[in-house]
């Protein structure tokens, strides 16, 4: 108090001021931020912009008042006679000694009234080009960890747990503990957004609950619920009760899912398919590389044909199988395929370096072919006399003609 | 947290580079060897992280110092 209380005939007198300064700090210390459910009466929307009237019930009246600044997010139009479900505080205007109910958020009450309020939300955010597809951020391919803002308790955290895990086991999982239902739920998920956000380690989130009556998923149709999942960071999957459940969540995440379930689903791909494709990969992989040594067995194959120089035959024959098979056990580790790998690329190396015949007719060995056509003269038997041949040494090559025929023990056969 | 999964993100697309690298053949011989021992790791890699890898399921929440803090999450059971 400002001053002394004044005595007079033995009894304290106070002020006004006094008297309503006690009343108005008994009644706002003790009154939490209440939910208030009445029928308005008196609206009167001023040219302030604030909102005035009064919520009642069958036997009281609340004076009421929403400011501009909170009466502009309303997703619906007040008016007189209409049930409503507000939350404010109660605290006392001084100047006229009256207690009022200041109106932070209001929403309609009942089935109809929300349905009014949905599709003027709904018209309202779709006009602000919040549900604009192209505004939608692609969900990652494979998330290392899936938020879901969710209940704890709820069979949606259970549902999305056991999809995850079937699906893509390796997919961590953070759960970011909401209030999904009455009040509460509109800041909880908000916060919880923002939170993720904040964090930063979630590749996607999943934001949603079971099914429910439409008062019960009332909170995802709120609009700072959809302001923020359209201002998060993080991808957004809105997964909010059943197959015929629809929520404004559901136009402004980056996906819908139909339930919780299919939520986790498009967060994550099948395991099973990821496998596929990767060992389709590696099959590619092997396929390629024994490609590129039988390219190498058809060259030592086509040198060896060329100069009729004999070559040690199992080289040849080994060939890049040798990868396959091993590739074929599945114990077969990478360091074995390599070997292997490395094994056949060697032995053609050496295949074409003996094959490759100007080596040794540096040494002083000539090829003989028989003309005119350079068939490769394996044999006596491949020439007559007067027959005419080719020799090919190191440094070129001379035509002769065939004299006399001898075989290594002295008989033509 | 997540950097285990985009690198398989990127595991797999370097996977799939190699793979076009090798079908090429535009590679020389010590390249394509190369190439298939790298291929063929990261296949095998992937597997094992696809088979064997078992993610965590955590809380997130934040304490008293607005940090955040993880901690075990097991749902609870159904009833």
């Amino acid at each position: 108090m400002a001053h002394e209380p004044r005595e007079e005939e033995g009894r304290q007198v106070r002020t006004v001021s006094e008297v309503t300064g006690m009343v108005k700090s008994v009644l706002e210390s003790s009154l939490p931020s209440l939910w208030v459910e009445g029928e308005i009466s008196n609206f009167t929307h001023h040219s302030s912009g604030h909102m005035y009237f009064s919520l009642k019930d069958s036997s009281s009246a609340l004076p009421s008042l929403m400011f501009k600044f909170a009466n502009q997010k309303l997703a619906f139009k007040p008016g007189n006679g209409m049930r409503v479900v507000a939350q404010g505080r109660i605290k006392v205007y001084e100047p006229q000694g009256r207690y009022q109910l200041y109106v932070e958020r209001m929403r309609p009450s009942g089935i109809g009234a929300l349905a009014q309020a949905f599709e003027e939300l709904k018209k309202r955010l779709a006009e602000e080009g919040l549900f604009d597809p192209e505004r939608r951020r692609p969900l990652p391919e494979f998330p290392g960890t899936v938020a879901v803002v969710t209940s704890p308790t709820g069979a949606a955290v259970r549902d999305v747990i056991r999809v995850i895990r079937s699906r893509a086991p390796m997919t961590d999982i953070v759960v970011v503990p909401t209030v999904v239902q009455g009040a509460d739920a509109a800041p909880s998920i908000v916060d919880a957004v923002r939170a993720i956000d904040a964090w930063g380690g979630a590749d996607v989130a999943i934001v949603g609950r079971g099914g429910g009556s439409l008062e019960d998923l009332w909170a995802f149709n709120e609009e700072i619920v959809a302001r923020a999942i359209h201002g998060a960071r993080t991808p957004i999957i809105s997964a909010v009760g059943h197959e015929v459940d629809v929520t404004i969540a559901d136009f402004v995440a980056d996906a819908r899912a139909a339930t919780p379930s299919n939520g986790a689903e498009l967060a994550v791909r099948d395991g099973a398919d990821v496998s596929r494709r990767v060992e389709s990969l590696e099959r590619r992989v092997l396929g390629a590389m024994r490609s590129r040594l039988s390219g190498l067995e058809e060259q030592v194959r086509r040198l060896h044909a060329a100069y009729a120089f004999k070559l040690p035959r199992e080289i040849i024959e080994r060939s890049a199988q040798r990868v396959d098979e091993l590739s074929r056990r599945a114990g077969a580790s990478v360091a074995q395929l390599v070997a292997a790998g490395r094994a056949d690329v060697a032995r053609y190396e050496t295949a074409l370096r003996l094959s490759d015949p100007r080596g040794i007719m540096a040494r002083g060995y000539a090829a003989v072919s028989v003309l005119p056509k350079a068939t490769p003269l394996r044999s006596i038997d491949d020439v007559e006399p007067g027959a005419a041949v080719r020799v090919s040494v190191a440094d070129g090559r001379f035509d002769c003609e065939v004299k006399k025929i001898a075989g290594t023990h002295g008989r033509k056969s | 947290m997540s950097k285990k999964k985009l690198s398989f993100e990127e595991e797999l697309a370097r996977l799939e580079e190699l793979v076009e690298r090798l079908e090429s053949g535009e590679l020389g011989l010590e390249d394509s060897l190369k190439t298939f021992e790298e291929g063929t790791k990261i296949a095998r890699g992937l597997v094992t992280v696809l088979e064997k890898a078992q993610g965590r399921v955590a809380k997130l929440t934040e304490d008293d110092e607005g940090d955040f803090v993880l901690e075990p999450f097991e749902p609870a059971e159904e009833g």
